[in-house]
């Protein structure tokens, strides 16, 4: 094979793989977001928590918030509520950053699978 | 049915009468008990909600005993549950890789039964090949939902599965849901209707294959819930059934490999639907995988059993 081809096919297998990889742990943070509160499902993203932020600076105590299926959720304790959403936020992203950064740095398949 | 109860101190971590729930009934060619186990271990190590039941028949179980020992089994699995599945022919294709395929009898006839067999009041069903390696599932256990399961897949690749019968039961008809883990409540009422209707279907297999267009003859359960939440939805989208909290499910397709057990995680070998021959590495990490080659299982059993200790 012409050496021109063969090191473009190998930078091609390694950009799938490493796309692929950067997908797997966008996924894993995407459900590391979920959040059981009030026997409900929500979604720890910054809307969800600077919205809760603002009714709760402006004192509306409960409020109302939608799950992830829509429907309404009374909030009764929006302190709880709050640290249990960044809680996880910050879990979920702390362990998605040190992927992402593993992964960016890896310049080769066998380094991006740990291999070596 | 005969339930006996595991003597000794309980390791239950949960709230409640909350477990996991497995089915296993070995064939000629799968040892499907020893799955089993290591299925339950890794909800042992991953979960809170981490009672476990296993059903199965006697056979099994004896030979259980012999391959994996009585120790490994009462360690995996808090409850048995002895039940004998109804034996209806039922020979389905596996693949193991591209290049192997086997054919055997599935034993899914009774798995509906589960509402009635299960000792926890909330439970999820997983199949024997689903391995848990978070506490997301655990979500399920706290929600106002009384029944759950995956409504969608994703494969290593991170696409939706490549064949339209992998997505819908006929390329104009309904969407394919997951009966690879279901939650459910057994005291609520709509739960028991679902199951009801699962056993209506599956009585009236060639009917229902008929109605809703497709070709298979074996009895797949993944149809029967779908059509079972078509009913029971008003034959509307899906309203009914919700996903579970880490939907879409992640998949090791049958002709997919696994490469090596890493020690926190499983490397794997993904193969191109459309060019077979063709294979990437796939790292997977505390995401909790469907993994339908069920000898790349047996093959790494000992090296996945270490990283569910």
């Amino acid at each position: 094979m012409d050496d021109r081809l063969e090191r473009a096919l190998d930078f091609s297998n390694f950009r799938l793989t490493l796309h692929n990889q950067k997908q797997s742990a966008k996924q894993r943070a995407e459900n590391m977001l979920q959040v059981q509160y009030s026997n409900s499902l929500f979604k720890a993203d910054q809307t969800l928590i600077t919205f809760v932020q603002a009714m709760k600076a402006e004192g509306y105590t409960p409020f109302v918030v939608s799950d992830v299926h829509d429907n309404p959720v009374q909030i009764e304790d929006s302190e709880t509520f709050l640290e249990k959403l960044i809680s996880a936020y910050a879990s979920a992203m702390n362990e998605y950053i040190i992927s992402h950064e593993k992964i960016k740095k890896a310049r080769n398949i066998k380094r991006l699978v740990e291999w070596e | 049915m005969k339930k006996s109860k595991k003597q000794g101190i309980s390791n239950d971590s949960s709230n409640g009468n909350n477990g996991v729930t497995f089915f296993a009934y070995n064939n000629e060619q799968i040892d499907y008990i020893k799955l089993a186990v290591l299925a339950a271990s890794a909800v042992k190590k991953h979960m809170k909600n981490n009672q476990t039941c296993l059903i199965t028949n006697k056979t099994s179980l004896d030979w259980g005993k012999k391959s994996v020992t009585t120790k490994v089994l009462d360690k995996a699995f808090d409850h048995i549950v002895i039940e004998e599945p109804e034996h209806r022919p039922n020979i389905r294709k596996f693949h193991d890789s591209p290049w192997t395929v086997f054919k055997c009898q599935f034993e899914n006839w009774n798995k509906n039964n589960v509402i009635k067999l299960t000792p926890f009041d909330k439970t999820l069903m997983l199949d024997v090949d689903f391995l848990v390696n978070n506490d997301v599932l655990d979500i399920a256990f706290g929600l106002d939902e009384p029944l759950m399961l995956y409504t969608d897949a994703i494969t290593l690749r991170n696409l939706q599965p490549h064949f339209t019968s992998e997505r819908k039961l006929h390329k104009n008809g309904i969407p394919m849901l997951w009966s690879t883990a279901i939650y459910f409540d057994k005291n609520d009422e709509v739960v028991d209707l679902f199951f009801e209707m699962w056993s209506h279907i599956k009585d009236n297999w060639d009917f229902y294959r008929y109605l809703y267009g497709f070709q298979t003859t074996i009895f797949r359960t993944d149809f029967a819930v779908s059509i079972a939440t078509h009913v029971l939805t008003g034959f509307v989208k899906n309203t009914l059934v919700k996903p579970l909290p880490d939907n879409p499910m992640k998949y090791v397709e049958p002709k997919d490999d696994i490469q090596d057990v890493l020690s926190d995680g499983i490397r794997c070998l993904s193969h191109k639907p459309d060019e077979e021959w063709l294979h990437i590495f796939v790292n997977s990490k505390n995401e909790n995988l469907h993994i339908m080659n069920k000898r790349a299982i047996d093959r790494n059993w000992d090296k996945l059993m270490r990283l569910y200790e």
